[in-house]
C-alpha cells in the first residue's frame, strides 16, 4: 500500500482512545481503526476525500436506528451490510456452486443465445445472486448462464455477486461452474 | 376452498414476484425449497406447504432488505 500522507480529519479535538472505548460499550458490530480499513472509505463515492478516524460496520439495522452519531464524518458509518443479509463480493464465477436442479451446468440453448447476444461483454451485466451454504461455499440463486458465459469466455474475470442469504446446509457437494464448463 | 396456509403462500409468492420479477416462478419455488429444506435434490417435491410458508416469509424479508439497501437493480 502507498505510504504517502493521506488527508486526515484533524485529531486535535478528538480523543481517539476515549471514542473507541465509548463506542465499544454501546456499538454492536465491527470497528475498524487500522490504516487500510480507514483508507477504503477515503472517497466512498462521495466528494469528501477525507480518511475517517475509524469505520463502523453495524451488525444490525437496530444498532443504528434511533441513535445520533454526531461524530460523522470523523467516523464513517457503513450501513449497507446491516440492511438485511445482502453482501456484495467480486468472485471468479468458476468457483461458484451450481444449484442441485442445475448441477449439469447452464442450459446449452440459453448459453448460446446469451453468447450470441453479449459475446465477451460484461458491461451492464446484472449482479449474480447467490446463497451462502453452511460451509461458506457460494451457490447460485440466479445467474447460472451469466456465470458460465463469463467463465467460458473470460477466464480469470471476476464478477460482482450479491449474497442474499444463508442456506441451512452445505453446498460443497455440488459441482462448480468451472467443473461443468461446456 | 383453498387452505389458509396455501392462501398465504400464494399471497407471498405474488409479493415476491413484484419484488423480483427477473426470477422465474419455477426458479423461485426451487430456491424457496432450498431455503426450507437445504440444498438437496427433490426438496421442491417434498417441501410441505407450512415449510414453504416459513421460507417465503424469510425470503420476502431478504428481498425487502435488498430493496431498502438500494441493491435491487432495475429490470
Amino acid at each position: 500500500m502507498n505510504r504517502r500522507e493521506l488527508p486526515l480529519v484533524t485529531t486535535e479535538a478528538v480523543d481517539l482512545l476515549r471514542l473507541r472505548d465509548a463506542l465499544a460499550e454501546r456499538f454492536q458490530g465491527e470497528m475498524r481503526f487500522d490504516r487500510l480499513g480507514r483508507a477504503l472509505y477515503f472517497t466512498d463515492a462521495s466528494v469528501h476525500q477525507i480518511v475517517p478516524l475509524g469505520v463502523l460496520l453495524p451488525k444490525t439495522a437496530e444498532n443504528i436506528v434511533g441513535r445520533s452519531y454526531r461524530f460523522q464524518p470523523v467516523v464513517a458509518l457503513d450501513i449497507i451490510r446491516c440492511m438485511g443479509s445482502s453482501e456484495l463480493l467480486d468472485v471468479d464465477p468458476r468457483t461458484l456452486r451450481l444449484p442441485p436442479e442445475r448441477d449439469s451446468g447452464a442450459d446449452p440453448g440459453k448459453l448460446q443465445r446469451q453468447i450470441a447476444r453479449h459475446g465477451k461483454s460484461v458491461a451492464g451485466m446484472p449482479r449474480l445472486i447467490v446463497y451462502r451454504g453452511s460451509d461458506g461455499e457460494l451457490v447460485i440463486y440466479d445467474g447460472v448462464t451469466r456465470a458460465t458465459r463469463v467463465a467460458k469466455l473470460l477466464p480469470g474475470q471476476t464478477v460482482p455477486v450479491e449474497v442474499i442469504g444463508d442456506l441451512p446446509s452445505p453446498a460443497s457437494a455440488y459441482p462448480t461452474v468451472g467443473e461443468r464448463l461446456p | 376452498m383453498i387452505d389458509p396456509v396455501r392462501q398465504e403462500v400464494l399471497r407471498l409468492l405474488a409479493e415476491l414476484s413484484e419484488l423480483a420479477p427477473e426470477v422465474r416462478l419455477g426458479q423461485l419455488l426451487v430456491n424457496l425449497s432450498y431455503l426450507a429444506r437445504g440444498l438437496v435434490k427433490g426438496a421442491v417435491w417434498d417441501m410441505e406447504d407450512e415449510e414453504l410458508l416459513q421460507a417465503a416469509r424469510k425470503h420476502l424479508e431478504q428481498w425487502r432488505s435488498r430493496r431498502k439497501a438500494g441493491l435491487a437493480e432495475p429490470k
